[in-house]
């Protein structure tokens, strides 16, 4: 019936058709999910809450209703588990804002600077064309965790997004910035499936 | 930082006080020296630039409300900046605050408040320093009261954005919120309760007060410089004790309504999720009255324009008012859609838990056993009807939602009489409970979040408040109080109307100059001139003859006029006394003035300088 349809939306199709990944196993999760189709393998369509933004979001992710927040259109926070297909485990806190500018870009690199605890250099990227910019950093080892983080600004409209990445790692420092230096590809190209849906204004 | 500008309690609140009023910026400038003048008797001797948030232009969207003082002078080596927070004032804003904030995701007024002192720091040129050369850097510093001190807090936590925080009475610092926006507590919580990083909410799991312990340790460094005046019978520090908020800081206690327990200790066993629902409803009541009294609370709260539903009676007036009113009304119909399912979850958990929660506030004296069981009997009256409310409200909806007009208005008539029976209903419950007694207390419960209530609480030695107006009481024998800033207050204003008089009176006397000694001259000069005119012509004034005497023919001609003048001086005498008995009563005025400065000033003993406030503020 409607379910056949490839265009219907996860959360409205029957759960016994969706794919058995944890993405999907999650209710809250599915709701962002915006077809069972893959992005590309191991990703699904996301759409933020506030429709500001999509992404592709891992299959072993799921978004924690518990300390989800948005209001209106202007913000939204929440936090993504991640079972990694290594059996590693990562998550994601992303903060929406409506308002930065790009003009106040070194204001906002610095806050998410602070939120990381340690100094940084921030390297930036271009990413969906030349509509928005990636600001991506490496915050390297601490304790059980390596860090990324990412600050994507659009250039179009007023817009910002921040992005902190934590990867689990508990073994030697030697492993550790190994496996780092594997994962930073991958986190910079995921980074840049982070993309504003900018609505035309009038 | 013993030598700041702002450096006593009394100041910080009375300034903090001073920045609801909204005042124009000059204003605002004068009464921050009076109040620095008042307390320290001394003339502040450093520059004055206010910067507001609303000309940053941040906090549109957070809803975050700051003022930045600079106190500014080469001469006296002194550079300070303190920012006065405001909590959103916007209902809208801390419903989802609260929600976030108990959900750990919002850190947007925090972030807010970081960009306001980034933007003036900016505007005011002020240098950063390295961190190692303290002393020349330009101390900021925090000032809050309420909702705010949670913005400015979690603001110097994450961003470092301020130097020292001073808050009262606080809504306080939550560490889910702090676990999802500062990493590095993110991942030593991770750590240390060895928590599953894949499970985005195994956070919730971890028993509450471990955590809170841990984010207290993880935090010491930096609550050295948190410094907290809390009023025992706040009622939101009554409600704090909900899981997720931890107290940051030095706290200096204060009991403002003696006598009885406090709130706090009256829900320190209460279950977790009823607080929760309490702090909220306290929250909202809090923000509602402070901006607008308790009608604009109902109308916040339950969405209900009492306005509009007062006009309902009978078919015919809801037919008439539907059609004069009915976007009033459609806003109101979706609003009470809104609002109204929250509330009543709220009022729910509060009336299922009525006995076990008014019987504590029996046990501290706080209400009889009598008033009790009126409480609890009207609460489950209240809940009964906005239930009612509730179902019909929502057909409503429904109804609006088919787009079918003559559907709407049956439906709606229908509906408004209902509304407006559960409205009356509601009404008469709450006037029940809004009994002298209980206005008493809700207004003594009130007054303990309130800045005022907390400065009158304060006083030392021979000063104390009435308001935010310092009392200072003299030391003879007799104890005498005097309002000593209502006394700065008349000096300065008193002798602000007399120097208007005065220039009055100069405008009058410049008038009468105008008008009539300058009227007399030119009067004179014509007829002087005419006289002129007289002696130069006489012939053509032969038709003057006729007056006098009978002639059938002109035999008779006038040869020549001589006219015999005399000016007098004008004689305004009256009007110069009544100058002078102007000027002397402007005279009498500074006398009086003086003379009652004299009399306050003979109260105090002399190295009290009392002298000294009277001299700067007629200079100021």
């Amino acid at each position: 019936m409607d379910n056949d349809k490839p265009n219907a939306k996860p959360s409205e199709m029957n759960p016994e058709d969706l794919p058995d990944v944890r993405a999907f196993n999650d209710e809250f999760t599915r709701d962002f999910l915006q077809s069972t189709e893959e992005t590309r393998p191991g990703y699904y369509p996301f759409l933020s809450g506030t429709g500001a933004y999509k992404m592709d979001f891992p299959a072993g992710g799921i978004v924690g209703e518990k300390g989800y927040g948005i209001i209106k259109e202007k913000k939204e926070g929440y936090l993504i588990g991640i079972e990694n297909e290594d059996g590693t485990g990562s998550s994601i806190t992303i903060n929406y804002y409506s308002h930065p500018k790009a003009d106040d870009i070194e204001i906002h690199l610095e806050q998410l600077e602070d939120r990381l605890g340690t100094d940084v250099e921030f390297k930036k990227m271009n990413s969906d064309g030349d509509k928005q910019l990636l600001y991506f950093t490496d915050a390297g080892l601490d304790g059980e965790f390596y860090t990324f983080a990412g600050y994507v600004q659009n250039e179009v409209n007023n817009g910002g997004i921040e992005v902190i990445y934590n990867t689990r790692c508990i073994d030697s420092e030697e492993k550790c910035t190994e496996r780092k230096e594997k994962e930073k590809e991958r986190v910079i190209k995921w980074m840049k499936s982070i993309q504003f849906v900018n609505k035309d204004r009038k | 930082m013993n030598d700041a500008i702002i450096n006593s309690p009394e100041m910080r609140l009375r300034l903090i006080q001073l920045e609801y009023g909204d005042l124009p910026e000059e204003e605002f400038k004068e009464k921050v020296k009076r109040i620095y003048l008042e307390e320290t008797g001394k003339e502040l001797t450093a520059n004055i630039k206010v910067r507001t948030s609303k000309e940053a232009k941040i906090g549109n969207d957070s809803g975050y409300d700051g003022t930045a003082i600079y106190f500014n002078s080469r001469e006296n080596d002194i550079k300070e900046v303190y920012i006065i927070s405001q909590g959103s004032q916007g209902m809208e804003d801390w419903k989802y605050n609260l929600e976030a904030m108990l959900a750990g995701q919002n850190i947007s007024q925090a972030k807010d408040t970081d960009e306001f002192v980034k933007d003036v720091k900016n505007h005011f040129n002020i240098q950063e320093v390295e961190k190692e050369k303290k002393e020349n850097s330009t101390p900021i510093i925090g000032l809050s009261h309420s909702l705010a001190h949670n913005n400015n807090t979690t603001a110097y936590l994450l961003y470092d954005t301020f130097d020292e925080v001073y808050s009262v009475n606080g809504a306080q610092t939550n560490y889910y919120q702090l676990f999802n926006a500062d990493n590095e507590l993110k991942k030593r919580v991770e750590e240390k309760f060895s928590i599953s990083t894949t499970d985005p909410d195994a956070i919730y799991n971890i028993d509450p007060e471990k955590l809170r312990a841990f984010a207290e340790n993880h935090y010491k460094g930096k609550a050295k410089n948190i410094h907290q005046i809390i009023s025992e019978d706040d009622p939101l520090y009554a409600v704090s004790g909900v899981r997720g908020f931890f107290t940051l800081g030095d706290v200096r206690p204060i009991d403002t309504i003696p006598g009885y327990p406090g709130l706090r200790s009256i829900m320190d066993d209460i279950p977790d999720d009823v607080v929760k629902d309490l702090q909220e409803l306290a929250i909202q009541y809090t923000v509602s009255s402070q901006n607008g009294g308790a009608n604009a609370a109902i109308q916040d709260l339950l969405g209900v324009n009492m306005d509009v539903v007062n006009q309902f009676d009978g078919i015919w007036s809801v037919t008439k008012i539907y059609a004069t009113n009915q976007s009033e009304i459609d806003t109101m119909i979706r609003d009470v859609n809104d609002k109204l399912p929250g509330l009543l979850t709220q009022i729910k958990t509060v009336t299922t838990n009525a006995d076990v929660i008014f019987q504590r506030f029996v046990d501290a004296r706080y209400i009889s056993v009598d008033q009790k069981n009126l409480i609890v009997t009207e609460l489950m009256n209240i809940q009964k009807e906005l239930d009612g409310m509730q179902k019909s409200i929502s057909t409503l909806v429904d109804i609006r939602n088919m787009h079918n007009f003559s559907a709407q208005l049956g439906g709606d008539i229908g509906t408004y009489l209902n509304i407006k029976d559960r409205a009356e209903a509601i009404k008469e419950s709450l006037s029940k409970l809004n009994n002298k007694e209980f206005q008493k207390l809700l207004k003594m419960i009130g007054s303990g979040h309130q800045i005022q209530g907390i400065l009158e609480a304060m006083g030392e030695g021979n000063k104390s408040y009435l308001g935010t107006d310092m009392i200072l009481t003299t030391s003879g024998k007799e104890k005498i109080q005097v309002n000593i800033s209502a006394a700065l207050r008349m000096y300065d204003e008193g002798k602000g109307v007399l120097e208007d008089k005065l220039s009055e009176i100069k405008r009058l006397q410049v008038a009468i100059e105008r008008e009539i000694v300058q009227c007399y001259k030119e009067k004179r000069t014509a007829v002087m001139n005419k006289i002129f005119d007289m002696e130069s012509n006489p012939r053509t004034y032969t038709y003057l003859l006729r007056k006098h005497v009978y002639f059938s023919r002109l035999d008779k001609s006038i040869i020549g006029i001589n006219v015999h003048e005399a000016f007098f001086p004008i004689d305004h005498a009256a009007i110069d006394d009544r100058i002078n008995s102007l000027n002397e009563s402007v005279e009498k005025g500074y006398t009086h003035l003086e003379n009652y400065r004299t009399a306050i000033e003979d109260l105090f003993e002399e190295e009290e300088k009392i002298a000294n406030l009277f001299d700067v503020v007629g200079g100021l």
